[in-house]
This record gives structure tokens, sequence and C-alpha cells, in this order.
């Protein structure tokens, strides 16, 4: 498993600054530091549709590529490049669209060096613009995240703050492994503090992102802003919330949910995706296989029913937990 | 055929139950599944549902009745249907589980009564830990989601088995001032000063023909008694004070109170130079004060030793505590005519039994008994008291 150590950074100055600008910036210091790391996708390189990839085609040329419409011919590439020694970041612009390159992620980056007996890497990453954003629709508002824990050699990270995200794109980008890494396109303009300079996450370790001790609540990526939301506005009622950040899904910190569930006994599983065979539904049965004992209600959670998203905004928020709905589930749990 | 609502058997031990509560009223139509009537055995309450549909054409057990398990409870059939009026005869399950062994039932036979009760929800948690504690989850009261138990119902639980049965309190009185005051200093004095009593018996007859003569009481002569003695054996006026024994240049005499709720301590001061009368009549002052509550802070301060008397309630002997930081206290005990041996022969003398609490810090037994003999000496010869 790709778990580099993290790194502390160097003694530099803070900044506060956008998701997406910690997302630059760690592509900018990685083509500085490796020139094997390139970028290919749609609309990258002469705009950048989330502009976290601006200006770096002027910076790196031949470096950050555009492509046909071709989601399958991006990671398809990416897949050979990364086989023959390069470092590709691969962007799937729109995250729904992941669904047509399922046989390069799964049948071909998750098993290459498995069916090769070991002689080859593949060190990749797909970035994946993910989840819902006002008004977008159907085909542009998932969380498909879920769907890469069950297929096997891939990793799955999923960042919920600017410094985990730059981080831990520099961990993804110097392993050996493809990782899918999912940017909540909700939170591309939250500001969180980033250190300059050189500084790496590791990918599985969770976060205790607010400490409590009544009731635990197990989250990332987006979700993780409303979980706290919804623990501070308990914390006004008495009741001391843990709000656990996962960040990668792949590999999953099982020990850090068990710790926390064996601390307050009481647990709210949030995901953006949907609910059915979710990545919920996987750490809920984690949870009930491995600490039964320690709970002292019945496991909750909360995730998007299985309906398209509509375009309509009061029926979009209808589809996706609320922080309003976080916080009358806990107190379900009481 | 009309088809009988039987006492369900809720369990190995349940021989009959009670009907809580009919939930359909005879003529009513019922359907199959619908909550019919309520049921209890020794341990929970059950809902039966009708086990078909048609009219609940009869009740045979009421609520508050009680029914051998397998029972008729009532019957549902079609309207005009016949039903029995009552069973006198329960078919016991032995006697079922047979008929059921010689003649499997038939899918259409009619069921029982379906129970359609929860099980009692009890968290994993709470379960485990009533488990660890040996209590029977069953039983405890949950709180929970759902009226789930949980971990806090089972520690309750726990506490309150474990708790020493609470004594029935009659009033509960937070200490008042003085009452934390005596708290404190008594506690200070027992836990620092290691406390040595010595008793001495004193012949009073002199004493006694004296006071009267002088229209004094027997305390204003052991207060001169006590006064003339410390000033001959100073180290009983006393205090250990950081690592120094301190002597007190003045002889200040503390005089035990008692009060409604406590006891004061006003200070006779430089009693050794005051004559008997003067004592007399400072001492009748304060005491007049105490009980009044008028002592002002100057009277209660400054003793070097005290005097405590008990000997009206007819106390002879007791170890008084010391009054922090003196190093001596003088109890008082009772005076009353006792058999005393003089010249080989017993006489009936008035007796006063003296019992002195020293640190021992500061003082030994031996010169402490010497300060107590000469007290006694002096009392036993008033006139050295002067006047």
């Amino acid at each position: 498993m790709t778990t580099a150590e993290m790194t502390a950074p160097a003694q530099t100055a803070v900044r506060t600054i956008t998701f997406r600008d910690a997302i630059r910036e760690a592509l900018l210091e990685e083509m500085q530091r490796d020139p094997s790391v390139f970028i290919i996708g749609e609309c990258i390189e002469l705009r950048s549709a989330w502009r976290t990839t601006k200006d770096l085609s002027l910076m790196f040329p031949g470096r950050v590529r555009d492509t046909p419409i071709s989601e399958a011919a991006i990671v398809g590439a990416a897949v050979g490049a990364a086989m023959l020694g390069m470092h590709p970041v691969a962007e799937v612009m729109i995250g729904d669209f992941v669904t047509t390159c399922m046989d390069e992620l799964v049948n071909q980056a998750g098993k290459m060096r498995y069916m090769f007996g070991g002689q080859t890497d593949l060190p990749m990453v797909v970035r994946i613009p993910t989840g819902m954003v006002k008004n977008g629709g159907a085909q542009h508002s998932q969380t498909l995240e879920s769907w890469f824990m069950h297929a096997p050699g891939l990793l799955v990270a999923v960042p919920s703050t600017p410094y985990d995200a730059k981080g831990m794109l520099k961990t993804a980008l110097r392993g050996r492994d493809p990782v899918l890494f999912f940017e909540y396109k909700m939170l591309y303009g939250i500001k969180g503090d980033v250190p300059e300079g050189d500084y790496t996450v590791p990918l599985g370790q969770a976060r205790i992102a607010r400490a409590g001790t009544d009731a635990t609540i197990i989250t990332w990526g987006s979700m993780t802003h409303k979980a706290l939301a919804a623990a501070e506005t308990l914390a006004a009622e008495g009741r001391s919330v843990e709000v656990v950040d996962l960040r990668t899904l792949v590999p999953l910190d099982t020990a850090a949910i068990l710790r926390s569930v064996e601390k307050t006994h009481r647990v709210l599983v949030v995901d953006e995706g949907y609910r059915p065979a979710s990545a919920g539904s996987e750490i809920a049965a984690l949870i009930a296989e491995k600490a039964f004992y320690a709970l002292d209600a019945p496991i909750k959670r909360l995730a998007s029913p299985p309906v398209p998203k509509p375009f309509s905004t009061p029926l979009e928020l209808a589809t996706v937990p609320q922080t309003d709905d976080i916080v009358r589930t806990v107190r379900e749990l009481f | 055929m009309a088809i009988k609502v039987g006492m369900p058997n809720l369990g190995h031990t349940m021989e009959e139950g009670t009907v809580v509560n009919w939930l359909k009223q005879p003529g009513e139509a019922v359907t199959r599944g619908e909550p019919l009537a309520e049921v209890e055995s020794d341990k929970v309450v059950f809902t039966i549902e009708a086990p078909a549909t048609g009219l609940l054409l009869r009740v045979l057990v009421a609520a508050e009745g009680v029914a051998k398990v397998g029972q008729a409870l009532g019957y549902i059939g079609a309207a005009g249907e016949r039903v029995p009026e009552a069973e006198t005869t329960p078919t016991p399950t032995a006697t079922s589980a047979v008929a059921v062994a010689v003649q499997p039932p038939t899918p259409t036979a009619p069921p029982i009564g379906r129970l359609s009760a929860e099980r009692a929800r009890i968290s994993p948690l709470a379960r485990r830990l009533a488990q660890e504690h040996g209590l029977d989850p069953e039983q405890l009261t949950g709180t929970g989601p759902r009226g789930s138990v949980t971990q806090e119902d089972v520690l309750a639980a726990v506490a309150a088995a474990t708790a020493a049965p609470a004594l029935p309190i009659a009033e509960r009185r937070p200490l008042r001032a003085m009452r934390r005051t005596i708290a404190q200093r008594m506690t200070q004095s027992w836990q620092q000063a290691p406390h040595v009593t010595e008793m001495m018996e004193v012949d009073m007859a002199a004493a006694d023909q004296y006071r009267a003569a002088q229209g004094l009481a027997y305390t204003d002569l052991i207060v001169a008694a006590a006064a003339r003695a410390l000033v001959e054996h100073p180290h009983l006026n006393a205090a250990l004070v950081d690592d120094a024994v301190e002597i007190y240049a003045v002889v200040n005499i503390g005089l035990a109170v008692a009060l409604e709720d406590g006891l004061v301590t006003p200070v006779l001061r430089d009693a050794a130079h005051h004559s008997l009368a003067e004592i007399n009549q400072l001492r009748r002052a304060l005491v007049e004060k105490a009980t009044k509550g008028q002592l002002g802070l100057d009277d209660l301060a400054g003793g070097t030793f005290t005097i405590t008397n008990l000997g009206a309630e007819g106390v002879r002997y007791f170890t008084p505590i010391l009054n922090p930081p003196q190093a001596a206290i003088l109890g008082v005990g009772s005076i009353a005519p006792r058999a005393v041996v003089i010249a080989g022969g017993l006489q009936a003398r008035p007796t006063l039994d003296l019992s002195l609490t020293f640190d021992h810090r500061v003082v030994d037994g031996l010169p402490a008994a010497r300060f107590l003999a000469r007290i006694k000496a002096l009392l036993e010869a008033p006139g050295l008291l002067g006047g």
C-alpha cells in the first residue's frame, strides 16, 4: 500500500488558500520536482475548467495536454504511460463520466502489477472532480468513489481540506499504485491553511477533525464540513460529537474507526454517495463486525437516495445529506 | 368453523397468563394479523394477532382474567356461527405435542395466535456489560433509542445494586460558621498535637467552706488555682509555634461556655493578677455575654490556657481536646461527696475530679503531673489563693 510517512513542512510560511489552489500547487511543485509528471485531460491546457491547472501549460510546455472528449482514452493512455515509467496525472473533468473508463481502471490499472508478476508499477493519479454543485443535473453531480472500493488494486483518496489536498496529492504522485483522487467540486472554493513548499500527508490515516465523547460521525470529503457544523450545533445541546475524516477510503483506516466507536459507543456514517452498497454500507458493516459489543445504539447511515440528482435546487438539496439531517440523525442515536 | 384464539405459550416456564386488554369488542370485525388482545405472562406483555379474518364471536376470558396456556380466550368466525360457551378443560401443551406427532397439522390448521411482541431492545454494549455484572438485561428499563436498554441503564442498575442502602436522614444541617470553626480547630488539634490526659482527685471540703464564706463559685477557685499554678509552671502556659516552644508572659484563661449549638471560649485576661472577687466578677460578665451572644473579638482572642467544665452533668473524668495552639487544657468534673480514706477511716468528702490534657510535644508527663498536683494543693488549701 502506498502509505508514505507524513513529512513535516520545512520552515515556510503558511498561507490561507483555496482547495483548488492547493491542488494546483501540488501539481506545480511535483512537475518541478519530477520531469516524468505530466497531465492529460479535457480542457486543461488552453483554459482550465476548474482552474486547477491554470497556467501550468505555459510553465511546463508539452507536459499539460488537452485530449479529445474520451475519458477512456485519457485513462487508457495514462495506464500505458505509467507502465513505461512516467507519472501521469489524468483528469476526468466531470467525475460522473468515470463510468466510461471503468475497464481501464478496474481491469487494467488495478490488476497490471498482479497479472504481470510484479514487472510493472502503476504510478498514476486519476483526478476526479466529483459530487454535487449547484444545479449540476443528473450527469454532473454524482459521487461514485464507493465503486472503486469494490475493485482491487486501486487507491481511493477523498481529501476534505486544502492542507490534505496538497499533501495527499503529492503522496499519490510519488507512489507506485494507481490512485483515484476525488476532488469535491463543492470544496474547490473553501479556504484553509496550507504551508508553502513541500510536505506530504500519508494515504490511509484518518484524521480526527473534531474530538468528542458521546457519538462518532464517520465521514470524508464534502460531508466532513457538514458533519463539523452539525457537531457544533449538537455541542450547544450538550452532546460531544467526534468527527472522523477518513481522508482515504482505500486504504481504509479501520483502526481509527474502531477506536472512535469504542470510545463513543454511538456512530453515524455520512456519505454523499448513493446509499445502497455504498462506502457507508461497508463502514457500517465493518463496525457491526468488529465493534458490535461496543455499540450502545444501532449504527446509523446518511447518504443520498438512489435517484437521479434533480436539477431543481430544492429537490437537489433534498437528495444529499444536509447539516440538519446530520443533527437530527445524531439525536436519534440517544 | 369458528377459530379459537388461545392463550399463547410465552416461554418454557409459563403455565398461565392474564388477559390485559381486548383490543376488539365481541361482534366486531377483525382482519387476520390485526392486533386482537394483549396478554401478560409473569415477564412481558404480548399482543395476540387475529389468527383469521371474521367476526370476534365471543370473548371467553375478559380483561384481568387468567387462562391456562392453550385455553380458549375467544373465537373468531362467521356471523351466526355457534361457538362453545366456555372451555373448561384446557389443552395441555404436552398433549398437543403428542397429537402433532400422530397427526401432522394440515396447512389450514388455525394457529393458536401469532406473537407479535418484539424481543426486548438491548444494545450489544448493554448486553455485554449486563453479563459482566451478572444482571439480566431483560429486567432493565430502557431509556435509549426506541426504549432500548443502553450502557447508561446497565450502569445505573449496577450502581443501584451495589450502593449501600442509604440511611434515612431526618434533617441535614449545613455547618454554620461556629460549627465549622469548631470542626476545623478540633481536627487540626487532634491531628497535630499528641494528646495525653492525666486525672487527679481533689478534696474540696475546705474549698467548699471557703467558697460559701466568700460568696464565690467553685469555678472561681479553680480559675484562680490554675492561674497561680501556671505562673509557677510556665511551661504549661505555652504553645509550640513552628520549631519553638513559646512560653507566654501572661496568663489568659479561656473558659469554655456551652451554647445551644456549639461552644465559645471567652478569655479571662491576666487571671494570675486578679483577686478571687475580681475573677468572680469578670467570669460572670463573660459568661453572661457569651450566653447572650454579645462577645466581641477582644473577649475571644488571646487565651493561653483553657478550662472546660462538664461537672454539672455528672461527668467525673474526660479527655479534653487541646484548644490550639495552647499546650494544655483543664477538664473539670463533678463535685460530689465521695468515700475518702482519711487517717485510716472512711469519710464522705466533697471531691472534684480534674482531667488535664497536655501537648506531649511541649510538656512531658511528670511536669504536667506536678502542675496538676499544684492545682490540687491550692484547691485543698484555698487560703493560699489569697482573697
